[in-house]
């Protein structure tokens, strides 16, 4: 996928601007404030629905309008083009439209538009609690399948409906029912989740050993809650029939579900150890750095489309060495990034010559410079 | 502008599915400038339709009359029923003009989350009809709602030995029964699968 226009209309301190894209970087720069991330957020919006900084929709919208409006306009690998334009307003659902519908969900829209989104939150993946590395590895793969997001979405339902029931700490005549809902959504999650990280790990390990110099031995682990060693679906299903069995009446007297996919870990090991345990600060950034590029080589395969990249002021997190690297390897798969930092220059120098670079500078949410080629006379 | 009249007829209408304010705001303006006999003619409509419609002894769908026209039909095969969520579904299958069976609506879905149980659905009412059924087609919307109560009702019905069938899947997943075209409901009856 390669983004041909961004459009931001009354978001955060954006009143009306537009910017024509890079074919490989787009640098974004300008000081605090200056709205370089929000263009960030707004690709973000029209790629999976949602900004890449964890605040509410709302908080996009600029201070005294009424809504914002984020616009991006693309090009598939394949020639096709790809528009999307979302509408946020307080109190109101977000509004979406895209080149195959008038009024499209969040749903509709993961996975059209792939993205990779590297920001300071991230640092969470590998230093965070298990739920963290479970949200990270269910993006990657909604993004990747289509199937499994839908699943996604279809356990989040049913889990909240089971828990209902459960609530009330009685069961109506419902509860198997809805159990099996949960059991056979779940048993498909599991063994898709346990297939994806498989692939995942040698991925990483490989993009580990070419951000890093070190020799360590990464692993990236799946400890499913409940079933240990995931087999085929109708297995787990059944271990998980098993369980709900075993469980009922705790269940029913704590009145919440107490197994499933929902409870799932996902450990990231170094040398034997588990990374937020043992790992030192290069060796997170090292790793973190790694996933994001396993990320990258997951969804251009599964989806034949390669991803867009944002990375969102790395300079403060990472050094330059490891930014280099990531610029290599995501300039080497051919896939178009957009980086925002405060040292402007910075990045020119790291690519080759001939790269479709372009340096917007913003302040106070307006372009004051933008210059198409300067790195080319190098 | 101020009236208090009109702040609670839009209130009023603002309440209405898929009305928000700014219709509601149109509409009262709009009900304002017609003429009195119009606006009448309208509330006595509203009013009338309250009054007199009811559900149908049998299949519980929206009816004038104790038993609706469909149940009181002769040409109706009553051993087929077909079970939808609401009324508008009954609506929906009978414009694809290919069904010959009855129907039973439940007036909604198994939803705990909103307090709804089998209790709360018309399904004590469908179980007393079965005596002479000899299939369940159950129509229900594609989503996790529908999917689960279409299980529950399949479970309930085994004993009795009935041919339970649920609609294929031709029905686009995620969208509404009622939505549906013609075409693709009658496909979609025509291709039933048993539970
Ligand atoms: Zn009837």
């Amino acid at each position: 996928m390669q983004i041909r226009t961004v459009g931001l209309y009354d978001v955060r301190n954006h009143v009306a601007t537009e910017l024509a894209c890079a074919g490989h970087v787009n640098v974004l720069t300008g000081r605090n404030g200056s709205g370089k991330t929000s263009v960030l957020e707004s690709i973000g919006m029209c790629a999976i629905g949602r900004s890449i900084v964890p605040v509410p929709d709302a908080a996009l919208v600029r201070h005294g309008a009424e809504s914002a409006t984020m616009i991006v306009t693309a090009n598939r690998d394949l020639g096709a083009p790809w528009s999307v334009k979302v509408t946020v307003r307080e109190g109101a659902r977000k509004r979406i439209e895209t080149s195959l519908a008038s009024n499209a969900t969040v749903r509709d829209l993961i996975g059209e538009l792939p993205m990779v989104a590297l920001t300071p939150d991230h640092k969470a993946i590998t230093f965070g609690a298990p739920a963290d590395r479970r949200a990270f590895v269910d993006a990657v793969m909604a993004q990747a399948s289509t199937r499994y997001r839908d699943l996604l979405y279809e356990l989040r339902r049913v889990l909240k409906q089971r828990n209902a029931v459960l609530a009330m700490q009685a069961d109506d005549g419902t509860l198997t029912t809805w159990t099996a809902a949960f059991t056979a959504c779940s048993a498909e999650i599991i063994v898709r989740r346990k297939h994806f990280i498989a692939e995942l790990a040698p991925r990483v390990r490989e993009a580990y050993s070419m951000v890093s110099d070190g020799e360590e031995a990464i692993d990236v682990c799946y400890r499913p809650d409940t079933v240990p060693d995931p087999a085929d679906v109708d297995t787990v299903r059944q271990q998980l029939d098993e369980a709900a069995a075993r469980l009922r009446a705790v269940e029913l007297r704590r009145g919440t579900t107490m197994f499933g996919p929902q409870k799932d870990e996902v450990d990231l090991t170094i040398n034997g150890g588990l990374v937020r345990e043992t790992a030192s600060q290069g060796q997170h950034k090292s790793l973190l750095v790694a996933l994001k590029l396993a990320e990258c080589d997951v969804l251009l395969r599964t989806r034949n489309e390669r991803p867009v990249v944002l990375l969102d002021d790395v300079f403060s997190e990472l050094d330059r060495r490891r930014i280099e690297r990531v610029m290599h390897g995501v300039l080497t798969m051919g896939m178009q990034c957009f980086v925002t930092t405060t040292e402007g220059d910075s990045i020119g120098s790291m690519v080759p010559p001939g790269t479709d670079i372009r340096t917007v500078t913003l302040a106070r949410g307006q372009m004051i410079d933008s210059n198409q080629q300067p790195w080319r006379t190098t | 502008m101020s009236s208090d009249t009109i702040d609670r007829v839009v209130e009023l209408l603002a309440t209405l599915p898929t009305i928000g304010r700014k219709t509601a705001r149109r509409l009262a303006f709009h009900l304002l400038r017609q003429p009195t006999e119009s606006v009448q003619a309208f509330t006595d409509a509203i009013t009338l339709m309250r009054a007199n419609v009811r559900e149908c002894s049998v299949c519980q769908t929206f009816t004038d009359r104790e038993v609706c026209a469909i149940c009181a039909s002769e040409q109706r095969d009553r051993s087929t029923i077909c079970v939808v969520e609401e009324p508008s579904d009954v609506m929906a299958i009978e414009r694809s003009g290919d069904f010959r069976g009855v129907y039973h609506v439940l007036h909604g879905v198994l939803n705990p989350l909103d307090g709804v149980g089998p209790d709360d659905i018309r399904l004590r009412e469908l179980m007393a009809r079965l005596g002479a059924v000899q299939e369940l087609i159950l129509a229900l919307n594609p989503n996790v709602e529908g999917e689960v109560t279409t299980q529950y009702i399949a479970k309930m019905t085994a004993p009795l030995g009935i041919r339970v069938t649920r609609i294929a899947r031709g029905v686009p997943v995620g969208a509404d029964l009622e939505f549906a075209d013609d075409a693709t409901l009658a496909r979609a009856l025509e291709g039933r699968v048993p539970v």
